[in-house]
């Protein structure tokens, strides 16, 4: 072999060995495994499919309708509760009871009402029952569990396809979507330009994502919550932080701004409640079964009530109290942790939330009793009705829109009722 | 023109070597037949559904299809025949006829392969340009060995990718694992780049050494991809055991042809490199080049079917796709097309978007590959390398 042959032999396979390492450094660190693939679901890019500057430009804040009710989910909203309803209008098959999670829950404003099932389907129907207009995942098989939140002409949902869309409200076109992790079971938080989701993953892990909400581009992903969350954010104004519970009992905060982990508290069981914030505390129920008060700046635990049987139900705020639910019981516990009252409800699926309503001065409460019947009581948690006497299990948060009640039954229709 | 081919077919008439090599380029087609046929039955599946994939070059294949049957089976056949016949004459020594009915042999292969996208691979790329090369290319003793380590480069260059290294776009688990595996894989680039180049030395020992890893290491990737890969490698590396063995006395010298065809070769593989910067993660740009199983990609296809009063979010079929294309454009381009007119027949389809976004295994970065808004009437058109336009 001649010398020039030799050298150049030699520096190729210098430039070989020099590209390779440099391409991959890990590889003279003698680990067993240099690269770690990186998990399926990745960081998917968000898709868009319309320009939102218009609708960005035409909306006002004030007109954002939360899951219960405002961004510390106090559970209440403004209204008129009726002493007796009767069907108005029903809308058949439309959950099968696919799932055991509670079934999505709807919002409703001028335009119509929202709510997604258990098939994959979310549905716009204007105030005669009429669909004007539904979206279909065939992805999410288990369908959609979360309330979505309506945002002036925006329309937010996530689905158990782990996507998050965002959606005009009047048309029902498809603004942006993000597939974000396996399942999005929660419900969603707008604050502001943005926002706030729990992504459920598989193997069972969490994150919390902040996407820009006109454009659906990631802000923050926050570290991985070791458990999936079925705990909707509340937002605490005071310290910039949201708060949730997650399946590993672990009750905690995350900056709004950085996504940085605030305080996390260490609960008995699962935390899947919404907690409730009101005067520093944060207020939750948990598998074990106890209604619990956290300080929301140290997540240092207040007092802790307990309760006849494990949980989902998130509280509420009612009078200066909070009111929360088991399957057997409504409890009325002062903010202070003392047990006011308790009311035989039988709420077997312990899912579906209590919805105070506030007309003026005067609050009352709406709930899910004897399984099937929606119910109401006032605020000293007497003069329980029954509203609606339902045929089917029940697990929807009830919702209030003018003089109509609007909830589904876990395995069949989607009822109206209006005020007699 | 007519002297031109008769020399070729001389040159091959007066090569013991080449005239075998000629077998063992025909039985590169008896070993497609049978990962077509009884291997796999992919042949008679891809002709006789409804929804072909079509290649960049020919968007129209649709129209063929789908074939009865009877059909497909009988075209399989043919092309089996095909291939006896060119061996027959090879065996009988009619090498005038042999150099035709292999030069349509190989051009019956393309037009089959022709018929669907699926049928895209390596393992058809290389025999077809090495037919080629064996066909009209002067001094094919010298130009062949050429193209053959031209191979094995260009190969190895696609694979200085972290998929490679550690062994992501393995189809199958490999009998060896961990930091020996991936010694093994970066060894497989110093083969392919700089120790292939072996195979031409003046040193004997030194040609079958590298021979002997070359056909190990084919070996090797048996229980990985395949036996239908190895089979064909096998049978194109019996080239240079024939020449080494087998001495000529008429060797013609080389030629600018030779030379030109080398360099239109590698062209082609630098296009991928020049116009594409992802062609890994899309397989853009490759419809002349190799395209190796050098990355693993994910992606998701998801179509918004928009209908009045209602929208549909879809994921759309795969359609039995390998590892290699099934993130590539052209292949949802064509179902796209699919969807469009699956659609239409209902009074209430208005129009479909689609998004394609794609990653690769070994990394988090997406990217958003295609994306087509009202993709029904404003239909997507796919360039000849493989980019998507609207």
């Amino acid at each position: 072999m001649s010398l020039l042959k030799k050298y150049w032999y030699f520096f190729v396979f210098i430039g070989l060995t020099g590209k390779v390492l440099h391409d991959n450094p890990n590889l003279i660190s003698f680990a067993s495994r240099p690269i770690i693939i990186s998990a399926p679901y990745g960081i998917w890019p968000t898709t868009k499919y319309k320009d939102t500057t218009a609708l960005k430009a035409a909306n006002k804040q004030e007109e954002v309708i939360q899951f219960r009710g405002n961004v510390e989910r106090q559970g209440w909203i403004e209204g008129h509760l009726g002493e007796s309803y009767a069907e108005l209008w029903r809308f058949e098959n439309f959950n099968r009871q696919i799932h055991d999670a509670a079934k999505g829950s709807a919002v409703a404003d001028d335009s119509g009402i929202y709510i997604g099932s258990d098939m994959g389907w979310f549905y716009c129907f204007d105030f005669d029952g009429k669909i004007k207009w539904r979206i279909y995942n065939e992805l999410a098989l288990k369908g959609v569990h979360g309330t979505p939140i309506i945002d002036g002409d925006f329309l937010f949902y996530g689905d158990y396809a782990g996507y998050l869309h965002a959606v005009n409200k009047k048309t029902g076109e498809i603004l942006w979507q993000r597939f974000l992790g396996v399942t999005l079971g929660a419900s969603p938080l707008v604050l502001g330009d943005f926002i706030y989701a729990n992504i459920e993953l598989a193997p069972a892990d969490g994150y919390i994502a902040k996407l820009n909400k006109h454009s659906g581009e990631m802000v923050f992903k926050s570290h991985l919550i070791g458990e999936q969350s079925h705990s909707s954010p509340a937002y605490d104004d005071k310290h910039h932080q949201i708060i949730f519970g997650t399946n590993n009992n672990i009750f905690r905060s995350i900056d709004t701004e950085t996504g940085t982990f605030g305080w996390s508290y260490m609960a008995k069981d699962k935390v899947k409640s919404t907690p409730v914030l009101y005067q520093g505390k944060a207020y939750y129920t948990d598998w074990s079964p106890h209604l619990s008060a956290n300080n929301s700046q140290t997540g240092m635990l207040e007092f802790s009530v307990p309760l006849k049987s494990r949980t989902n139900s998130s509280p509420a705020l009612l009078k200066n109290t909070i009111v929360a639910m088991d399957k057997h019981q409504l409890y009325q516990i002062s903010l202070d942790g003392r047990l006011l009252k308790k009311l035989d409800v039988h709420n077997t699926s312990h899912i579906g939330s209590p919805l105070v309503v506030r007309d003026g001065n005067k609050e009352s409460l709406l709930f899910i009793c004897n399984d099937k019947d929606l119910c109401r009581t006032d605020a000293s948690l007497n003069n329980l009705k029954v509203l609606y006497k339902g045929t089917r299990l029940i697990s929807t948060v009830p919702f209030l829109y003018r003089n109509l009640v609007i909830s589904a039954e876990n395995d069949g229709a989607l009822i109206v009722l209006k005020a007699k | 023109m007519g002297s031109y081919l008769c020399r070729q077919i001389d040159e091959i008439k007066n090569s013991k070597a080449l005239t075998l090599f000629g077998a063992f380029l025909v039985f590169t087609h008896f070993a497609t037949w049978y990962f077509w046929g009884p291997a796999k039955n992919s042949f008679v599946k891809v002709f006789t559904i409804e929804n072909p994939i079509c290649w960049p070059y020919f968007q129209s294949c649709y129209l063929l299809r789908p074939l009865s049957l009877d059909l497909a089976q009988t075209l399989l056949w043919l092309y089996l025949g095909l291939a006896i016949l060119t061996l027959v004459f090879l065996v009988f020594k009619k090498i005038h006829i042999f150099w035709y009915m292999f030069f349509l042999l190989t051009v019956t292969k393309w037009l089959l392969v022709s018929q669907d996208y699926r049928f895209m691979g390596n393992y058809h790329y290389m025999p077809a340009i090495l037919s080629l090369v064996y066909l009209f290319v002067p001094s094919k003793r010298k130009a062949l060995p050429l193209f053959m380590i031209s191979f094995y480069v260009a190969a190895g260059l696609l694979k200085f990718t972290p998929e490679w290294y550690t062994g992501a776009t393995l189809l199958r688990p490999a009998m060896i694992q961990g930091m020996p595996l991936t010694w093994l894989l970066i060894y497989v680039i110093y083969l392919e780049i700089l120790l292939v180049w072996g195979l031409i030395h003046t040193s004997k020992w030194l040609r079958w050494i590298v021979f002997a890893q070359l056909i190990l290491f084919h070996a090797f990737s048996w229980h990985i991809v395949g036996f239908f890969y190895p089979v064909i490698m096998f049978n194109l590396l019996s080239l240079f055991p024939l020449i080494w063995l087998l001495r000529d006395n008429k060797n013609p010298n080389w030629s600018k042809i030779g030379t030109l065809s080398l360099v239109v070769f590698w062209c082609a593989q630098l296009i991928p490199f020049v116009f594409y910067k992802n062609s890994a993660l899309t397989g853009q740009g490759r419809i002349l080049s190799l395209n190796m199983l050098d990355a693993w990609s994910q992606c998701q296809s998801t179509a918004v079917i928009k209908m009045k009063d209602q929208q549909l979010l879809i994921n759309l079929p795969e359609k039995e796709l390998g590892v290699r294309i099934q993130c590539d454009p052209t292949v949802y381009v064509s179902i796209v097309r699919d969807e469009c007119a699956r659609w239409r027949k209902n009074p209430d389809f208005v129009d479909l978007d689609y998004v394609l976004q794609t990653k690769l295994k070994t990394n988090d970065s997406v990217q958003e590959v295609v994306k087509l808004i009202d993709a029904c009437s404003r239909p997507p058109k796919l360039g000849f390398l493989g980019e998507v336009k609207q």
